[in-house]
């Protein structure tokens, strides 16, 4: 009879009770407890006295007697290449450089191992009213939230105040990464951004292509004889017919962080087609934004897919396959073109060299486009009620100056190089070494990892995650290439001088078409509609989308789909994305 | 929850009707036995914080939800989300193709297993017996995160191992994972080849506990190994069985979460969406939670009720208590 309780239990918690039980014991336990202290106002003397003086030195500052407060964070250990032996995510080189040089004491609320797990467990603190962190990263919903419920600090005397002005520049040249934590002309938020160097690109077999006689396809005509010769006529000359074109991942949409399809919606229009988020691809076209992947102009692209798909030169299993699944048909030589970014040279590509990298072609007009991933990652938010918002900024403001160089007045030297000496980079002999330790004559006990002369250790920043700049690093590709052995002047040099000759080829594929790349222009916070109809919109746009590439609908759905798109919420989306929009302006 | 409350509930009464004793010599029955109260009662508070207090949170499929105002403070808006479930486009091919699946897997499990423990039963070599059984019940531990890898590297129609072996007999390659039809077959027999082994392991166990006497009879009786099975296997083992099945019928709406979200795509959602997918993607990255908790509701009450019709159906007919 126990039996049959054991037996149930195995199915009853699905994921979805696991959290309302938490959130309902926790809410119910603290909800009494909690004091109600936000009312949204910083403490009227904005900062305080110690601060202020320890910073009128910019370069060189530390807080005695120190300041602590607490984060939160996402990480997830992987491997032991992630820290030293002893050193874990709550005591590492560069929380103890905080505390020792700086006079900032980091300490963790709470560490998870992913983001799902990250906003759970910050909302259920907002719900049970307990304290958050004193300085905290919110995606954009979860920001929303922050700022509804009034837990966090107004920006603006603080941006103005304190923040590097080489970032305050950055806001005003992107005006739009601060749209989503702005509301009525109060900024709640900074920015951790992308590097951007992300962008596809093409990745073509240059074997394949001598076996066929063709060169690296440049127009959609010679594209499609490429996807052919690679399909049709035996590239890899085994003499079976076990290759094909294009491998790509269809299953969440044509916009990918790999195996992506987004220059072949780029060959056809300006507009991003973008199936499982309703606030991907926005584009503004007579003063108003339109959503790409309900535009007429989409057909086009599908037509083209549902072409190829029939005659075999796309994967037949690209609707089922992510995009870690779908570039296995490359790193096992099964297929010979690929979009994807410039990293794919290391990952998956490292143990094929024969990929190498090409500009996406053009489309029958001439026209080349590619998406572009949206700049922010997430924001940095202060608890309303933390006392010292500018040590935390005069800290970002060091982290962010080893990018931006010398010119910055926050710019420590103590970072050219990298940033924690025997872990991200090694010094021996005037010499400085990212990797290579062995092949480079280094001594075992120089090596960061003394048995492993492949490790560099990563520096696991605390609150900004690695500071990107966008576009920051494009003119080192140049650099680098030209010359290999030239000197790194910050930290976002450094990084990239350290990569191997084909990424730099690849990086610089990318860069000369940066002028290529769509932005989505919609930044504002989720509307109504995107957060109530996200699963009907989404469910109905991805699905379409596959039945019309396999084939199982003809291209004339397209218009039927788009009825139904907007009778089903998207003539709503449409309204509250323009109302956001008018705001704007 | 409310199962998993229900469950416990009847699990954990602390005194069998049975034993309850005449009025007036209470004093002397508790005297008597509170050592036994106090040993239940951890177990009790346990239930009541774990599986009870929870229960509370279902109040939320009755309001509008926000993280930030609380349960306090949410504002309350009654059916709304009901209405909103049967109104929603999907809804009824979601629950549709729920209860198919679910019904199929259940029909399933019911049967492969008990066959197979009964021909289990009757190999005479025992360690071919033992390698078989330990053989079958391993792919349960298995994730459904690394199968879904594996089973669309196997089922692929270039080249995976499934469609190599219908090829030899001059089958076309089939699109096991994007037709539609093929998914719902897919998904069962995968559900049934990951779990029968291991649902094998209680009627086994069964099975082992009927007495010897009983088949050294039969055959003195002249039954052969087929009529002892008949007669004395299965009617050993049919207790189990109904508890088994009982259980079951509560899942009706219950398609198997894992199985279903790492084996679908788009090009499956019309014939293989379930409702605890759906709910994934409209609560959990939609943040719809009151939404989410009145489908969840919903399954638990549909739960629930069939729980109680298959309990009093196997009392009334196999004279059969599981509680």
């Amino acid at each position: 009879m126990r039996d049959s309780n054991l037996r149930k239990k195995r199915h009853l918690p699905t994921m979805l009770s696991l959290l309302l039980t938490m959130t309902l014991i926790i809410s119910a336990c603290s909800s009494t407890g909690g004091s109600d202290g936000a009312d949204g106002n910083t403490n009227d003397d904005g900062t305080s006295e110690i601060g202020e003086q320890v910073l009128d030195n910019k370069t060189s500052f530390k807080f005695d007697p120190p300041i602590s407060f607490t984060t939160a964070l996402t990480f997830q250990q992987q491997t032991d290449r992630d820290f030293k032996p002893g050193e874990s995510i709550e005591d590492h080189v560069h929380l103890r450089w905080m505390r020792d040089e700086l006079g900032l004491d980091v300490s963790y609320d709470f560490v998870v191992p992913n983001s799902e797990d990250y906003e759970t467990k910050m909302r259920l603190l907002l719900s049970g009213n307990q304290d958050l962190p004193d300085v905290m990263t919110a995606f954009t919903g979860l920001a929303n939230d922050l700022i509804t419920a009034k837990k966090v600090m107004p920006l603006n005397d603080i941006i103005d105040q304190y923040l590097t002005p080489n970032l305050k520049a950055l806001y005003e040249e992107y005006p739009a990464v601060l749209y989503p934590v702005t509301r009525d002309g109060v900024i709640y938020g900074l920015p951790n951004m992308y590097a951007m160097d992300e962008g596809t690109i093409m990745w073509v077999r240059e074997d394949w292509l001598q076996n066929v006689g063709l060169d690296a396809p440049k127009t959609l005509e010679e594209f499609e004889e490429v996807l052919r010769a690679f399909t049709e006529d035996d590239p890899d000359q085994n003499g079976q017919d076990d290759t094909l074109g294009l491998a790509v991942s269809l299953k969440d949409g044509p916009f990918q962080w790999m195996a992506s399809a987004d220059p072949i919606v780029g060959m056809f229009s300006d507009y991003v087609a973008q199936t499982t988020d309703p606030a991907q691809f926005w584009h503004e076209e007579d003063g108003k934004l339109i959503y790409g992947t309900t535009h007429p102009a989409q057909k086009e692209f599908l037509a083209q897919m549902n072409e190829w798909m029939e005659l075999g030169y796309i994967d037949p299993e690209a609707g089922i396959k992510d995009p870690t699944k779908a570039a296995e048909m490359v790193a096992s030589g099964q297929a010979g073109v690929i979009f994807g970014p410039y990293w794919m040279n290391g990952y998956p590509l490292s143990g094929s060299p024969e990929f190498q990298p090409y500009p996406n072609p053009a489309g029958p007009g001439g026209q080349v486009g590619r998406a572009e991933k949206q700049m922010v990652h997430d924001y940095v938010m202060f608890n309303a009620d933390f006392e010292h918002p500018e040590a935390v900024i005069a800290y970002i403001n060091k982290l962010f100056a080893a990018n931006f160089g010398e010119d910055d007045p926050y710019y420590d030297p103590q970072f050219k190089n990298g940033w924690h000496e025997g872990y991200d980079y090694v010094e021996y002999e005037g010499e400085v070494y990212h990797n290579n330790f062995e092949e480079n004559g280094l001594p075992v006990s120089e090596w960061p990892k003394p048995d492993d002369p492949t490790v560099t250790y990563s520096i696991k920043f605390p609150i900004t995650g690695a500071p990107f700049v966008p576009y920051l690093g494009d003119p080192a590709f140049q650099k680098f290439k030209d010359d290999p052995d030239a000197q790194s002047n910050s930290a976002m040099e450094t990084r990239i001088k350290s990569s191997q000759a084909r990424q730099l080829d690849a990086g610089l594929v990318r860069i000369s078409q940066n002028d290529t790349a769509i932005h989505n222009q919609f930044a504002g916070p989720p509307t109504k509609t995107m957060l109530s109809k996200s699963e009907l919109l989404t469910k109905l746009e991805s699905e379409s989308y596959l039945k019309i590439i396999y084939g199982d609908e003809p291209i004339e759905y397209f218009d039927q789909f788009v009825e139904e798109w907007k009778a089903n919420g998207g003539d709503q989306l449409i309204q509250e994305v323009n109302e956001w929009y008018e705001t704007t302006k | 929850m409310t199962m998993a409350a229900t469950d416990s509930s009847t699990a954990l009464r602390p005194t069998p009707q049975k034993r309850k004793p005449i009025k007036g010599r209470w004093l002397s029955y508790v005297r008597k036995t509170w050592p036994l109260h106090v040993l239940l009662l951890p177990a009790l508070i346990i239930a009541l914080i774990y599986n009870y207090t929870p229960m509370f949170g279902i109040i939320i499929a009755f309001m509008d939800y926000e993280p930030w105002l609380g349960v306090n403070e949410s504002p309350w808006v009654g059916w709304e989300h009901f209405e909103y479930l049967f109104s929603y486009p999907d809804a009824k091919q979601v629950i549709w193709n729920t209860i198919i699946i679910a019904s199929l897997k259940i029909v399933m499990q019911m049967f492969v297993p008990v066959v197979f423990a009964l021909l289990l039963n009757e190999v005479r070599l025992t360690w071919y017996k033992r390698t078989a059984q330990t053989l079958v019940y391993l792919p349960h531990f298995l994730s459904w995160v690394v199968l879904g890898g594996i089973f669309v590297d196997i089922l692929s129609i270039r080249g995976g191992i499934v469609n190599r072996f219908l090829g030899q007999f001059g089958i076309e390659p089939i699109f096991f994972l994007a037709d539609g039809d093929w998914f719902r077959i897919t998904v069962i027999l995968s559900d049934i080849w990951k779990d029968f082994g291991f649902s094998a392991i209680i009627f086994l166990a069964a099975i082992a506990g009927i007495n010897p006497a009983l088949y050294e009879a039969a055959s003195i009786d002249g039954a052969n190994r087929w009529k002892q099975v008949l007669h004395i296997t299965i009617p050993a083992i049919l207790p189990i069985f109904i508890v088994v099945v009982t259980l079951s019928l509560g899942r009706v709406l219950d398609a198997g979460f894992d199985q279903i979200f790492n084996l679908y795509n788009p090009l499956v959602y019309d014939k293989g969406d379930i409702i605890d997918t759906f709910v994934y993607r409209v609560g959990l990255q939609g943040a719809q939670f009151s939404f989410a908790t009145a489908v969840g509701l919903f399954k638990s009450i549909i739960g629930f009720i069939l729980i109680v019709i298959s309990y009093r159906m196997a009392y009334k007919w196999a004279g059969y208590r599981i509680f």
